[in-house]
């Protein structure tokens, strides 16, 4: 396993194996109607680490992910997310450990009529409920000075009181970055993060969203199509087929070439 | 060859029209005779509809020219009716949208209230405004009051139905993910789902001020304030000039208000 760079709060650097689960999932299996999706799934990732999980269309990489969250009720098996077991806690912690965690969508999933700043301050509506902080004009102004912060750090701040309706589909991605970072987060889950921009927007998309996870040293769990973007950006990969995990390796060890004839056009 | 691909195509090609059963189509001949039927009870008459047009001319010769003597407390009267209409949809909007939250589908998770909510802006609708006032001028007394409670009710049936079903309609990915980052379910339908519905919701508003125009001049008929009531009392004394005044002055403001509708609707949707 790779070392990539010293747990958060400590001097010292430490191996990714000696470092602390954030999220454990044990046995996680989901139907939909008469159709298993997953089966059995099992894996864990620790502190700072950044993984990788792939497999073909309708595979189920997307509902593993949503499921880790809650977002998608599993049928069977354990989540131990932030020391939180995820399937037996109430509502109300189960949005305390949400608000830990940043949700990268796919379609960045923005509210469009409203600016890209109140959009960034609505990822602390986990920590502050309330009027104040829908919009950005309500709230105090060391919040609207943080989420203008988070702005800035994706390269958006020129653009604060644009609506989210007229930004490109990378500026909208990167304002949802914004908003999980606002979070402050401990762990990014983010399902096919740049699958609905170009290329190049993809590249710049990913990049900036790796090495803000890595400065911060945020947990990063995000599902990909684009095994290049899988092997570059993780630590280690976890591969869906049929339901199960079939692989779980680390990243250098693997070959893009094999993975490709293997997970999408085997 | 060709007389047998013919021959095949027609035998293919489906019909003009879908076949139906004997039962659907004896329901649609009691429905069609149920029509002609109600234009008799309607009591539709071309002959009186003709007879009517030399009564009508003479009502509009004599009340040509519209009387400009009470132009003043007639104009204080449609101001009053525009100001029962503008208060009556203001505070209607303002409690038909918890009512809409309730009745939404699926955005607060309980049944029951949703039953209740839907229930209760039913009631509201399905009652027309003439009878609220009615009920209104009984518990509260004559006067703009009445009629403004009128306005008010009908409102939140209108726009808590609206309200309602625009937030269903929305997309809810903005909603779920901010449900993702641990905010609250009713944080998340202000945050996400009513900035969303807002288009529909001015939308709604606008034409429930504009339909709250009209009723409030109708009101006054059963004494619930505005220029309604003016109106009948021209009418009844034969003042025909005057009543013309007060129609031509009712004509302006509904105007008015549809085209200001019109106008904030463009400015404030496509901002």
């Amino acid at each position: 396993m790779s070392q990539v760079g010293s747990e958060a709060g400590q001097g010292s650097p430490m191996s990714i194996e000696q470092r602390h689960i954030v999220l454990q999932v044990q046995g996680l299996s989901k139907r939909f109607a008469d159709k298993t999706v997953l089966e059995d799934i099992t894996f864990d990732i620790r502190q700072g680490e950044s993984v990788a999980l792939i497999g073909s269309n309708g595979v189920g990489k997307s509902t593993a992910l949503y499921c880790c969250l809650r977002l998608i009720e599993p049928e069977n098996g354990r989540i131990q997310l932030l020391d939180q077991n995820l399937l037996g806690v109430k509502a109300k912690s189960l949005r305390m450990v949400r608000r830990e965690v940043g949700f990268i969508f796919q379609k960045h999933n923005l509210v469009p009529r409203a600016c890209a700043l109140t959009n960034v301050l609505h990822g602390a509506l986990g920590y502050q409920s309330g009027p104040r902080q829908w919009l950005h004009c309500l709230t105090k102004s060391k919040n609207r000075k943080r989420a203008y912060e988070m702005l800035e750090r994706v390269g958006l701040n020129h653009i604060a009181l644009q609506r989210a309706d007229k930004l490109s589909g990378g500026q909208s991605q990167r304002v949802a970055i914004a908003r999980a970072l606002m979070q402050n987060p401990k762990i990014i889950m983010a399902d096919e993060p740049v699958a609905s921009l170009d290329p190049i927007a993809g590249e710049a998309i990913m990049q900036l969203f790796f090495s803000l996870c890595k400065s911060d040293g945020i947990t990063l769990l995000f599902t990909s199509h684009n095994i290049e973007h899988a092997l570059q950006y993780s630590d280690r990969v976890l591969a869906i087929a049929g339901g199960k995990i079939t692989l779980d390796a680390c990243s250098a060890e693997l070959d893009a070439a094999d993975l490709n004839q293997q997970y999408h056009y085997g | 060859m060709d007389n047998v691909r013919n021959q095949r195509s027609e035998d293919t090609l489906p019909g003009r029209f879908e076949r139906t059963s004997s039962l659907t189509f004896i329901l649609y001949f009691i429905a069609l005779a149920f029509v002609v039927w109600s234009f008799t009870g309607a009591g539709w008459s071309f002959s009186a509809l003709g007879q009517g047009v030399p009564a009508m001319l003479d009502f509009l010769s004599r009340a040509w020219p519209p009387s400009t003597d009470r132009l003043a407390a007639v104009g204080l009267s449609i101001l009053e009716t525009f100001q029962m209409a503008l208060v009556g949809t203001l505070v209607g909007i303002v409690l038909s949208l918890p009512l809409a939250i309730l009745g939404a589908k699926g955005l607060t998770g309980s049944r029951s209230l949703y039953f209740l909510s839907r229930s209760i802006v039913a009631l509201f609708r399905t009652v027309p405004d003439l009878v609220w006032a009615l009920i209104f001028v009984i518990t509260v007394g004559l006067g703009p009051f009445a009629g403004t409670l009128a306005i008010m009710v009908d409102t939140i049936g209108f726009c808590g139905r609206f309200f309602a079903e625009a937030m269903e309609d929305v997309d809810k990915a903005p909603s779920e993910a901010l449900v993702a980052t641990g905010a609250k379910r009713l944080d998340a339908i202000f945050a996400a789902v009513i900035p969303a519905a807002m288009p529909a919701f001015i939308t709604t508003s606008l034409f429930a001020l504009e339909k709250a125009t009209r009723s409030s001049v109708i009101l006054g008929l059963v004494g619930a304030g505005g220029v309604g009531i003016e109106l009948k009392v021209a009418m009844d004394f034969f003042d025909y000039p005057l009543a013309m005044s007060i129609i031509v002055m009712i004509f302006a403001l509904v105007l008015a208000v549809e085209r200001l509708g019109v106008w904030a609707r463009k400015k404030i949707i496509e901002g």
